[in-house]
């Protein structure tokens, strides 16, 4: 039976598969299942997982004949080669990256018997693929931290952006917002100093920087409100609940911003 | 007065006995037979090997803190059970043989109403050849089992540096030095420690690390792997090893038996049945579990050491030893009371307990060698288990026989893990791991056996100042200082 394919956003295939226990009929199916859907989507290799059954299942076509890899596990590895990718997972992306040129691999066939191969270039690349898919992870988690952002930027902005897709849950006008809080966080520490001090040259000083900072908290306001402005125009799929969160965000710190300088105001000011 | 003898002092004989002090107090006699002087908190014994803590900050001794605690402490290692008594004696019994306390080597009979095994392994090195005799280290090979073997470690490890900053390149091998060994996460830690000790001396590059061990993927760490909640989803530990280990520049051999070892070299057997070998400059290696070797006997005097211990020495508890193939496994094999099934008064907690089978999937070679990790049972759940034996005794003793007894089951309790990756209070690092339950429970969470909502995984420096936290509390807790009974296990 041909199965729907797992493909981004859809997390389960960051599932980690269990080990196969019973070799049964049910194995017997998925194997099949598995089959039916390269030969319908045309692939070249699957993981159960792709199929959405967390099982330790892999195949691998060869010609007209199907390699089976039931619980396969890499033990011995050797060389290296550059590998370009792409996956069913991540339609439209590709990365360059490093994989074992020869592979020593145990597994367990139809019948639980276990066996083992010694297998090189680009049949042990497809293999250590398709392991990985069974552990939870695709080609993207192999590569360097900085790939790998470039990758999740890539799908949360790449795919979509122009053409008016998912509007970003994490953007740039968060560090506003984290540069606002964490002056608020000083100048309320300030406040509570101050109840030690009785210094009035001190004090005086003290009171300066909460003036300043109290300036440089509206500009971040300034800001942090034109660039969500700009943010949610660029991508047309942002709701007006989200504008509206924005709009939540600078009235919550704007309140709070008027909290602190007036207890600043009426504690910290000597005069 | 009843008397509980507690054989071994360990983290699970440490916790029963203090426990056990505390619930029967004055009126009940709790005796500690343990060949060791000191208590030392093994986690911490990598740092050692390492050169970053001294043997005495892993390590107190016991006589003060049993004196405290009201507890008979006999430094003394336990031969034989004798859960019927003798010929001469109506009472069952325990013989001792002393190594310490000025009367080393005279043997007593130590009569009990109840026994708890919490004799911890032996250090089977013997078992491959080279990596020592017995019990014995070997001369070609360091280990940081023990406090002392974990000073020696650091004194080879330096002579190793001296001579990398003289510019001679050195390779370091460390894992496991069998194919049925356990605690790869002692090896897993030691190799990052190595490996962030020589980056501090600067040496770094002139050091190939390799690791060998029986898992027969990276991170199984004998528990058959761990899963981090990324995105919702719990990601293998194999993906957090790999890339760690690549990171590192540690490389590795796995489903790897070692069958031979030699001054600067292994030989070992793949799981494919291919065998190779390994040289080395600095080798450590965990050697296999066993049990210590008690032997049982009955009234008579005949030997019933099969009765009540498993072949591998370890004592049956009340597991299901007849589960079968790997398919049948299931989370209620696992005992649950860790009381003889034979003598009702006799427990076993920690090492010390034979394991019903293995938790990770059981592998061997086509030529029939057996590559798997065994189970592990220290740390966290050692110190659980050894409470709640405490518990059933006490109650045994103040509430009669027919008494409910408390219950651990590994397959129904999660473990914390914290595993050092290098010691530093600003440059460390160590992955903070949580797992529920320890044994996979197949039908209560179908696919992987783990409840993903309890799994959390990340590593980092915050990790490094947990594991250090805990080295201090920990001690404290065993050292029965005020509020010890707050700290948990």
């Amino acid at each position: 039976m041909i199965k729907k394919l797992v493909q981004y956003p859809d997390e389960r295939i960051k599932i980690t598969s269990a080990d196969v226990r019973s070799f049964d009929d049910e194995l017997l199916t998925l194997i099949e299942n598995m089959k039916d859907t390269i030969e319908a989507n045309e692939l070249s290799e699957l993981a159960a997982i792709q199929i959405a059954v967390p099982a330790t299942v892999v195949i691998i076509k060869e010609g007209d004949d199907y390699l089976e890899l039931i619980n396969p596990r890499i033990i011995g590895t050797t060389g290296m080669q550059e590998s370009a990718e792409s996956t069913n997972y991540l339609p439209n992306i590709s990365a360059t990256l490093d994989r074992y040129d020869e592979i020593k691999v145990i597994y367990q066939d139809r019948e639980g018997k276990q066996r083992s191969m010694d297998v090189a270039g680009e049949l042990s690349k497809r293999i250590q693929r398709k392991i990985d898919y069974t552990f939870g992870g695709t080609f993207v988690d192999k590569l360097p931290k900085k790939e790998q952002k470039r990758v999740e930027k890539e799908l949360e902005y790449g795919i979509v952006e122009g053409s008016g897709g998912t509007c970003p849950t994490i953007s740039y006008r968060q560090y506003f917002t984290k540069a606002i809080k964490l002056l608020l966080s000083v100048m309320f520490l300030i406040v509570l100093s101050s109840l030690f001090i009785t210094d009035p040259s001190t004090l005086s000083l003290l009171y300066s920087a909460e003036l300043w900072m109290t300036g440089a908290n509206v500009l971040f306001l300034i800001g942090y409100t034109l660039y969500a402005q700009y943010e949610t125009s660029k991508f047309s799929s942002c709701t007006s609940c989200q504008t509206a969160n924005t709009y939540g965000n600078v009235t919550f710190l704007g309140l709070a911003l008027l909290v602190v300088w007036l207890l600043s105001y009426f504690i910290v000011n000597p005069s | 007065m009843a008397r509980v003898v507690i054989l071994g002092g360990g983290v699970s004989g440490h916790t029963a006995a203090t426990f056990a002090a505390k619930w029967l107090g004055s009126s009940h006699e709790v005796v500690v037979v343990t060949p060791n002087a000191k208590w030392n908190w093994i986690p911490s014994n990598i740092w050692v090997g390492v050169g970053q803590m001294s043997k005495e900050e892993v390590t107190f001794d016991l006589d003060p803190v049993y004196k405290k605690a009201g507890i008979t402490y006999k430094q003394a290692k336990a031969i034989s059970l004798s859960p019927e008594g003798s010929a001469s004696e109506t009472q069952p019994f325990v013989t001792i043989e002393y190594t310490g306390q000025g009367k080393e080597g005279e043997t007593e009979d130590v009569t009990y109403d109840y026994v708890v095994n919490a004799t911890g392994p032996k250090l089977n090195f013997g078992a491959t050849p080279g990596l020592g005799e017995g019990s014995e280290l070997g001369e070609h090979t360091v280990s940081v089992c023990t406090a002392d073997h974990a000073v020696h470690a650091n004194e080879e490890f330096q002579k190793s540096i001296e001579k990398m900053k003289k510019g001679e390149r050195q390779k370091f091998l460390i894992g496991t030095g069998h194919g049925m060994c356990t605690c790869q996460g002692a090896a897993f830690e030691y190799v990052f420690n190595i490996e962030h000790e020589l980056n501090r001396e600067g040496v770094r590059d002139l050091a190939d690390i390799q690791w060998i061990s029986n898992e027969s993927f990276l991170g199984d760490f004998g528990i058959g792997g761990l899963h981090m909640k990324r995105g919702g989803y719990a990601a293998s530990s194999r993906l957090f090893a790999e890339s760690l280990y690549s990171e590192r520049g540690v490389r590795w051999i796995i489903g790897a038996h070692v069958s031979k070892v030699e001054e600067g070299s292994v030989d070992y057997e793949l799981l494919d049945g291919s065998t190779g070998s390994e040289s080395f400059d600095f080798a450590m290696l965990i050697p296999p579990f066993a049990g210590v070797g008690l032997k049982a006997y009955g009234k008579d005097g005949s030997d019933i050491t099969d009765t009540i211990f498993a072949p591998n020495g370890f004592m049956k508890v009340d597991a299901n030893y007849a589960a079968g193939a790997y398919e049948n496994w299931k989370a209620s094999d696992w005992p649950r009371t860790y009381q003889n099934p034979t003598y009702s008064n006799m427990f076993a907690c920690g090492i010390a307990f034979a394991p019903p089978h293995l938790i990770s999937k059981p592998m061997s070679s086509p030529n029939g060698t057996p590559i798997n990790p065994t189970p592990p049972r220290t740390g966290m759940p050692s110190g659980i288990i050894g409470k709640a034996v405490a518990h059933s005794v006490c109650d045994l003793i103040t509430k009669g026989e027919g008494t409910h007894l408390h219950e651990a089951s590994m397959a129904e309790m999660g473990a914390a893990c914290v595993a050092s990756a290098g010691k530093g209070l600003t440059t460390g690092t160590a992955a903070a791991l949580t797992v529920y339950p320890v044994v996979p429970d197949f039908e209560k969470y179908p696919g992987l056996g783990r409840d993903l909502n309890y799994t959390f995984g990340e590593i980092g420096l915050a990790g490094h100042w947990i594991k250090h936290i805990l080295h201090h509390m920990f001690i404290y807790k065993a050292q029965l200082k005020p509020g010890w009974t707050l700290i948990p296990e």
